[in-house]
C-alpha cells in the first residue's frame, strides 16, 4: 500500500512538474535563438562552415526528398484520381495535389524527413562534442561555441527547407503526373491547365514560409538537445531520441499555428 | 602558511579588483549550488603570477567545479573571480571571450577536435585568433610546438589513432600554441602510467619556466603536486582549507589535509610538533 501511495505521489509531482518544465525548456530554447542571433550578427562571419551546414542538410537530404516526394505525389494522384472520378471531375486532380502539396504536405514532410536525418545529427554531433568537453575547448580558446556551432545550421537549416520545399513540389508533381495522367488516364492537358488556374504564388509563398519556420525549429531544437546533453553516451542517445520526437511534434503545432496565421493575414 | 585555514587563505588583504603583481588569479568567496547539492562554500584562492599552482582535494570536492568557474565556463551563485584585477563574473560573452584569449586549457582526457587532424587542432587557435599569418606559417608553427613536446610526424593523424599520453601533448600543443598568459591543467596526468605521468609532469615544469606562463593545476596526485608544484591549495568540501608552498604544506597541522597526504604515500610526512611531545 505505501508502494502503491508512493508511486501515486511521483506520478502526480511528474504530471504536475510538466508544464512547468516544457516552459522551462521552451525559455531556454529562445534565450539560445537570442544568443545564435546576437553571435551571429557579429564578425567572424562564418561563410565556410554556413555553407558545410547548407551542404550536409540541403544536398545531404536531397536524395532521400527526392524519394519520398515522388511516392507521396504519386499515390496522391492516384487517390485524387479515384476520388474524382465519382463526381467526373478528374481533372481537377493536377490542381488539388499542387494545392496540397505546396501548401501543407511539402514544407511539412520535407520538414519532418530532415529532422530525422539532419535534426538527428546535429544532436548527436553536439551532444557528443558535449560529453567530451570538445564545447568547453572552445570556449576556452576563446571561440564562441554558440557562434561556432549553432548560428551556421539555424542559418544553413532556414535557408535549406524551402529549396528543398520546391524540390519536393517539383517531384510531388512529377509523380501525381505519372501516376494519374500516365497510369490512370487523366486528360494531360486538363491536369496542367487545372494546376496553372488554381495555384498562385501565394500558396507557394505560404509553403516557402512555412520551411523556413520549421528549418528554424528543427535545427533549433537538434542543436538546444545536443548542446545541453548530459550523462555519457546514454544522454547523447537521449538528446537525439529528444531531438526527433520534439522536432516532429513541433513540425506539425507549428504547421496548425502558421497556416492560421496566414491565413487570417490572406495567403 | 603553517596552519593556513580558509579564512587565511587571501595572503595579501589589498583590493583584489587591482591589478597585483604577484597574484594574477584571485576567487572572492565564491558560493555554488546544483540544485540541493552546495559544491564550492565560500571559496578563496590566489593564483601566483609565473608559478606553477596546484589545487589538490579528493573526487568530489569540487575541483572540476573549481577550474570551471576560473575560466568563466560556470559562473558562481554569489563571489568574485578577478583575473588581473577585472571580475569575469560581471563580464558578458563578448568581453568574457577577449579575456579568454589569455587562457590555455589542457583538459583531463585533451578534448580535441575528434574530426580534426592533429595538425588542424593544434592550428585552430590560429586560424581563429591569428588570421594575419599565411597557412604555411601556421603549419610551421604547429610542426614547431608540436616537435616542442616530442611529438613527431602525427600532423595528419586523428586524435583516435593517438595514445592518451600523445592525445595530451597534442592538447598541450594547441593550448600553448597563441602563448597564453595563463595555462590551466585539469588533472594532467589521470589515466597515465608513472613514465607518462613523469613526462608530463616534465612538460607542464618545462613550459612553466620556458614561457613564464602562470600555470593552475588541477589534481589528486601528489607525488607530481610535490614534484612540480610552487605553490599549493588543498580543497575540501568545497572551502581551500589550506595553501602555501609544499615544504610549509607538509607542516600544515590540518587533520584533512594530513590524512590526504598520507593516504597518498607519495611523500612522508613529517611528525608535528604536538606530535613528540605527546611521546
Amino acid at each position: 500500500m505505501t508502494d502503491l501511495m508512493q508511486g501515486v505521489v511521483v506520478f502526480v509531482e511528474r504530471l504536475w512538474s510538466m508544464p512547468f518544465r516544457f516552459f522551462q525548456v521552451l525559455g531556454e530554447m529562445l534565450l539560445l535563438l537570442g544568443r545564435a542571433v546576437l553571435w551571429g550578427v557579429r564578425p567572424p562571419y562564418r561563410v565556410g562552415l554556413i555553407v558545410q551546414a547548407m551542404e550536409f542538410i540541403g544536398v545531404g537530404s536531397l536524395s532521400i526528398i527526392v524519394l519520398v516526394a515522388i511516392f507521396v505525389g504519386g499515390v496522391f494522384g492516384l487517390q485524387s484520381v479515384e476520388a474524382f472520378r465519382m463526381f467526373n471531375a478528374d481533372g481537377y486532380v493536377g490542381s488539388a495535389v499542387s494545392l496540397t502539396l505546396t501548401r501543407e504536405i511539402a514544407p511539412v514532410l520535407t520538414a519532418l524527413m530532415v529532422t530525422g536525418r539532419a535534426g538527428s545529427a546535429m544532436a548527436t554531433e553536439l551532444g557528443s562534442m558535449r560529453i567530451t568537453e570538445q564545447i568547453d575547448a572552445l570556449s576556452t580558446l576563446a571561440v564562441n561555441p554558440v557562434q561556432y556551432l549553432v548560428v551556421p545550421r539555424l542559418v544553413a537549416s532556414t535557408i535549406m527547407l524551402p529549396l528543398l520545399t520546391v524540390v519536393f513540389n517539383v517531384v510531388g508533381m512529377v509523380g501525381a503526373y505519372i501516376f494519374a495522367v500516365i497510369i490512370k488516364g487523366v486528360d494531360p492537358g486538363l491536369f496542367i491547365y487545372n494546376v496553372r488556374w488554381y495555384t498562385d504564388v501565394g500558396d507557394l509563398t505560404m509553403g516557402l514560409i512555412k520551411a523556413s519556420i520549421f528549418g528554424l525549429a528543427l535545427a533549433l531544437i537538434g542543436c538546444y538537445q545536443g548542446y545541453t546533453a548530459s550523462g555519457g553516451a546514454k544522454g547523447v542517445g537521449l538528446a537525439t531520441m529528444r531531438a526527433v520526437v520534439v522536432s516532429s511534434v513541433a513540425v506539425l503545432a507549428l504547421d496548425f499555428v502558421v497556416t492560421d496565421v496566414l491565413i487570417t493575414l490572406g495567403m | 602558511m603553517s596552519g593556513a585555514r580558509a579564512p587565511q587563505v587571501m595572503e595579501a588583504d589589498d583590493d583584489p579588483s587591482v591589478r597585483s603583481e604577484r597574484f594574477q588569479l584571485r576567487v572572492r568567496n565564491i558560493h555554488k549550488f546544483f540544485g540541493e547539492h552546495h559544491v564550492l562554500r565560500g571559496l578563496n584562492l590566489d593564483i601566483e603570477r609565473g608559478k606553477i599552482n596546484i589545487v589538490i582535494g579528493g573526487s568530489g570536492a569540487g575541483k572540476s567545479v573549481l577550474m570551471k568557474h576560473l575560466i568563466g565556463l560556470l559562473k558562481p551563485d554569489q563571489g568574485q573571480v578577478f583575473v588581473d584585477g577585472e571580475d569575469i563574473v560581471q563580464m558578458n560573452d563578448f568581453v568574457l571571450n577577449r579575456v579568454r584569449t589569455k587562457f590555455g586549457m589542457l583538459f583531463q582526457y585533451a578534448a580535441l577536435f575528434d574530426s580534426m587532424t592533429v595538425e588542424e587542432n593544434v592550428m585552430f587557435p590560429l586560424v581563429e585568433h591569428r588570421r594575419e599569418l599565411r597557412r604555411s606559417q601556421m603549419r610551421e608553427i604547429v610542426r614547431e610546438k608540436l616537435r616542442s613536446l616530442g611529438l613527431f610526424n602525427v600532423e595528419q593523424k586523428y586524435p583516435a589513432e593517438l595514445s592518451g599520453g600523445m592525445r595530451k601533448r597534442v592538447g598541450l600543443a594547441r593550448a600553448i600554441v597563441l602563448e597564453p598568459e595563463i595555462l590551466f591543467y585539469d588533472e594532467p596526468t589521470t589515466g597515465l602510467d608513472p613514465i607518462a605521468t613523469r613526462n608530463v609532469d616534465e612538460m607542464i615544469a618545462d613550459i612553466s619556466s620556458k614561457l613564464g606562463v602562470t600555470s593552475v593545476v588541477i589534481s589528486h596526485d601528489m607525488a607530481s603536486t610535490f614534484r612540480i608544484g610552487h605553490r599549493v591549495s588543498m580543497l575540501y568540501k568545497g572551502q581551500i582549507i589550506a595553501s602555501g608552498d609544499p615544504k610549509q604544506f607538509l607542516h600544515d597541522p590540518n587533520p584533512h589535509l594530513r590524512e590526504f597526504i598520507s593516504t597518498s604515500r607519495a611523500v612522508d610526512l613529517p611528525p608535528l610538533e604536538g606530535d613528540h611531545e605527546a611521546r
